[in-house]
């Protein structure tokens, strides 16, 4: 069954039993997430983290004809600041204040979208959701029948309230459900020559990594739902096929496509590491009948790579990965080719779709580390010091908290990390390593009767 | 009832509270709100770069509020959190933080204080929430507050220091220069003997928060420190000066040193040794930059874009040291609540301009930079589109400043003012040698013609050649 038949997205607890609190070791971990439901655990100290308005906002910003109201108090349509300052780029507060939480910000909100067509005439409005309108129970739908028909285009709501789930990525989940509810193309008689390639998170190098070699290859594609278009979105169910850069991401939209657009749904690996790039490539090679150029793509690629990649340049070095766990199992391989000893790792979620990729991490020992959480620091400092662990690899911001426990830190923040060109920047990096990052050690900000206990001192079992 | 904003700029009153918190060593901050609340301002401010704090960002404690929290209360998860942070995170002080969800559920956030506190502990909070206004309101609500109660909760020693000043008005983050700001007033200070808090930045922390009921006086830059500094006055009978903005010039920092020699004593000998210095300074570069000015006549029309002290900071030396004439101020700091607050600029900025707007709306801004008819900005980043399509320079000085990383640079003080004049004169030679390049390219585009042809026997141009021959000649020999 379709999901679309819902308002509104499930979350990603509901809808596939995600876990974000958990900390102990990969055989605890995975029979943790082995069976049908996975129990939730709760942190009895925790750290801020992304919520998935924030997520939610991040891909809408790069769809370049929409506009988005932030519907809620001034700070949170504070969150345009953070993002990229594309030319023109623009968005709108309903700057509900005081007053509003109690008469209601329904008036505020209908302005706000008259102001935005006015102002930008985009193909399609956004109203984000906070928490001061879900708490407050705004009625939104009465404002957008109202004045759909008025201005003509889409206005879309986009539900989300940033307390109903522990799992960022269901800001992903909610704007997927209603680009393909309100947005993509019900018309599907005619495909055309084009895949989709499906991004949420990755930074525009990674993208343009991935859209060079498509154009390399001679395959037509279109980028959706980031750094796309209205239009582009809509044409989604005219493709030939979808790809997933980051399946746990992903492949909601692309799964939908297939369901209900018959779109079919090329399942790869995330294009990181040699082994998951040639696996993407491969994947798609067959879907499109054309293994021969691939190969042989691939060949020159890895031609090219055995002259950058240096064996045993990890040799006697402890490494810990806080990365999607998408993308794990590739850079646990690629450090443990070359010499490291990969000790733990940290994703901010586990559900009973991604739960796979803990099954190709069976090179590493059952007791390797397994932190699952958004951002909590504190107990990856407990590891990196108690484990006396020599790099923290790292694709979060505000890594250098690893620094004060002793570690170096290897950030793919700013890098290119996809394709081929991703394994080269990483081995690279790795080789660049050293120690001038002793200039920023300092004291830790944990006390040390924290790091000594166990790491999972504070993640629960949730009572219900 | 405030309107919509486009590109609303500064954030809500839990984000000014938090990045003030955040900005005062061994102060931990414990954010009770949903999940991402304070890491929207982490990430705004992140892009905007003065470096980050020790607690901020990912790392700072919060309770993560869920949905349960919202249907049956979060006082119980609050708590939890007090209890735990303390165990496992090293403060001297920790400061809670509401939001607008803990305010709506209506969480008894002190109640909660109050049981900590009973055990000993350092822990104070604030109960403004982000709809209740502004950052620039939440910075004076923490501190307030702050003062209110962290005397009852954390010992420090009562010590009257008679040389002892408190800093308000510089907000962190908000100015993006505040660390060199801050830093300059302190040169200037200790440069006539006198001591400062300044609570934030290299040479602030909880130490200066101990210290705060001990200083002879509190001054007061713009009037975002009114508050805090009238608690101080409620309790500890501390006297304020307030002035409407950051000194820029000797003749200002003289002015604000004899105002503080009517409270507290100061050495006046040590006062005309300093001063002499800081105008002999100040002459001294000023002098060297006549040519410049006068050449590419700088005194622009000018549109300001900032903060209200800000403005009028930044305004007087554009007016001052260049004779621009500021032909729109637009303030951009939250007025609301407004009513708090003694100061009133409205004589100053009578002297300045006339055209003076309030608002943050970034369709404001712009349509009143494009009707100003300015010939130079001075702004934020958010101002760099509509300076592009009018066709102007831009001095980006204000929040958000991006692409720019700002640690101890200043735009106060005689330092910071030659600092800012030399940005200031940067902006407009590029601007100059933009223009004369686009010239350039037009003559250019100009020659391929033959109308161009016709004339380009005439005599600039052959002069032109025949000057480059000459020297390609000289050299030769």
């Amino acid at each position: 069954m379709s999901f679309l038949d819902e308002r509104k997205a499930l979350t990603r607890e509901k809808r596939l039993s995600s876990l974000s609190h958990f900390h102990g070791n990969l055989e605890a971990l995975i029979d943790e997430t082995s069976g049908e439901e996975i129990k939730q655990r709760i942190r009895t100290f925790s750290q801020i983290h992304d919520d998935e308005t924030i997520y939610a906002f991040d891909v809408l910003s790069t769809i370049e004809d929409a506009a988005i109201i932030v519907n809620g108090s001034i700070g949170c349509g504070a969150i345009g600041i953070a993002q990229n300052d594309f030319e023109n780029f623009s968005w709108y507060s309903t700057n509900l204040v005081e007053r509003d939480t109690i008469l209601g910000g329904d008036d505020k909100l209908s302005e706000a979208i008259l102001r935005a067509y006015e102002e930008k005439h985009p193909k399609a409005i956004f109203i984000l959701g906070t928490p001061v309108v879900a708490i407050n129970n705004d009625d939104i739908n009465s404002v957008i029948l109202e004045l759909e028909d008025e201005i003509g285009i889409p206005i879309i709501s986009i539900y989300t309230d940033g307390f109903k789930t522990k799992t960022p990525v269901t800001g992903y989940d909610i704007v997927t459900h209603s680009i393909l509810k309100y947005l993509v193309s019900k018309n599907v008689d005619i495909k055309e020559d084009f895949i989709n390639i499906i991004s949420y998170s990755e930074d525009i190098e990674d993208v343009a990594v991935i859209a060079d070699i498509f154009n390399e290859l001679d395959i037509k594609f279109q980028i959706l739902p980031r750094f796309s278009n209205v239009d582009e979105i809509r044409r989604a169910s005219k493709a030939r096929a979808s790809i997933v850069l980051n399946p746990e991401e992903g492949e909601y939209l692309a799964k939908e496509l297939e369901e209900v657009f018959d779109v079919p749904y090329i399942e790869t690996d995330v294009p990181v590491g040699f082994r998951g790039t040639k696996n993407f490539l491969l994947k798609l090679a067959a879907f499109l009948n054309i293994e021969d150029e691939v190969v042989e793509y691939i060949d020159k690629a890895e031609a090219e790579l055995s002259q950058v990649v240096i064996k045993d340049v990890l040799k006697d070095k402890k490494i810990f990965v806080d990365v999607a766990l998408s993308r794990v199992p590739a850079y646990a391989r690629l450090f443990t080719n070359l010499g490291g000893e990969v000790v733990g790792f940290s994703s901010s979620f586990v559900d009973l779709d991604n739960r796979k990729q803990l099954k190709k991490l069976d090179f590493l020992p059952k007791t390797t580390i397994a932190i699952i959480g958004n951002g909590q620091q504190f107990e990856k400092a407990n590891e990196l010091s108690k484990n006396e662990i020599d790099i923290y690899f790292s694709e979060k911001s505000g890594s250098s908290f690893a620094t004060h426990e002793g570690a170096v830190v290897i950030s793919t923040k700013y890098k290119v990390t996809y394709g081929f060109k991703g394994v080269e920047v990483i081995a690279n990096a790795i080789k660049k390593v050293d120690e001038f990052q002793e200039k920023y050690r300092q004291t830790s900000s944990y006390r040390e009767s924290f790091k000594k206990r166990s790491g999972n001192w504070y993640v629960k079992q949730e009572v219900s | 009832m405030a309107d919509i904003i486009k590109n609303p700029r500064n954030g809500c009153a839990l984000h000014g509270a938090l990045q003030t918190v955040q900005e005062i060593n061994s102060v931990v901050p414990i954010v009770h709100a949903n999940a991402g609340c304070g890491v929207i301002n982490y990430l705004a401010n992140s892009k905007t770069t003065g470096g980050s704090a020790r607690y901020s960002g990912y790392s700072i404690p919060g309770t993560a509020a869920q949905e349960r929290h919202v249907i049956f209360g979060g006082a119980s998860r609050l708590r939890e959190q007090i209890k735990n942070t303390i165990k496992v995170v090293d403060g001297a002080l920790y400061v809670i933080l509401n939001s607008c969800e803990s305010a709506m559920v209506g969480d008894d956030v002190d109640a909660m204080t109050r049981e900590i506190v009973e055990q000993n502990e350092p822990v104070v909070d604030t109960l403004i929430a982000g709809f209740n206004g502004g950052a620039h309101f939440g910075y004076e609500h923490v501190l307030a507050d702050v003062f209110k109660s962290v005397y009852d909760v954390k010992p420090s020693e009562s010590n009257k220091n008679s040389k002892l000043v408190n800093i308000f008005g510089i907000i962190p983050d908000k100015d993006p220069y505040w660390q060199g700001n801050l830093e300059e007033i302190k040169r200037i200070l200790k440069g006539v003997g006198i001591e400062a808090n300044v609570f934030f930045g290299v040479s602030g922390g909880v130490e200066d928060i101990d210290n705060a009921k001990n200083a002879s006086l509190s001054i007061v830059f713009g009037r975002w420190g009114e508050l805090p500094a009238k608690v101080l006055n409620e309790k500890f009978d501390i006297p304020v000066i307030q002035k409407a903005a950051l000194p820029v010039n000797a003749l200002e920092e003289k002015e604000l040193i004899d105002e503080i020699g009517k409270v507290i004593s100061v050495d006046q000998d040590a006062v005309d040794v300093f001063l002499n210095k800081e105008l002999a300074y100040e002459s001294n570069y000023y002098s060297r930059i006549r040519d410049e000015v006068i050449e590419y006549a700088i005194g622009k029309s000018v549109a300001i874009v900032g903060d209200e002290e800000q403005v009028i900071r930044l305004g007087r030396i554009a007016k001052d040291v260049f004779g621009a004439k500021i032909v729109a101020a637009v303030l951009t700091d939250s007025l609301k609540k407004d009513e708090e607050h003694e100061l009133n600029n409205d004589d100053l900025f009578a002297q300045v301009t006339t055209n003076v707007y309030k608002t943050s709306d970034q369709k404001d801004i712009d349509d009143i930079i494009r009707q100003s008819k300015a010939e130079l900005v001075i702004g934020s980043s958010l101002e760099v589109n509509i300076a592009n399509k009018v066709g102007i320079p831009l001095i980006e000085a204000s929040y958000p400043v991006y692409h720019k990383s700002i640690l101890n640079q200043s735009t106060a003080g005689i330092r910071g003012s030659v600092e800012f004049v030399s940005d200031y004169l940067t902006t407009i030679k590029q601007a100059e040698k933009e223009k004369s390049e686009e010239l350039y390219n037009y003559l250019k585009q100009l020659k391929g013609q033959k109308t161009w042809q016709d004339h380009s026997s005439k005599k600039s141009h052959v002069k032109q050649l025949n000057l480059i021959s000459e020297l390609a000649s000289r050299e030769s020999i």
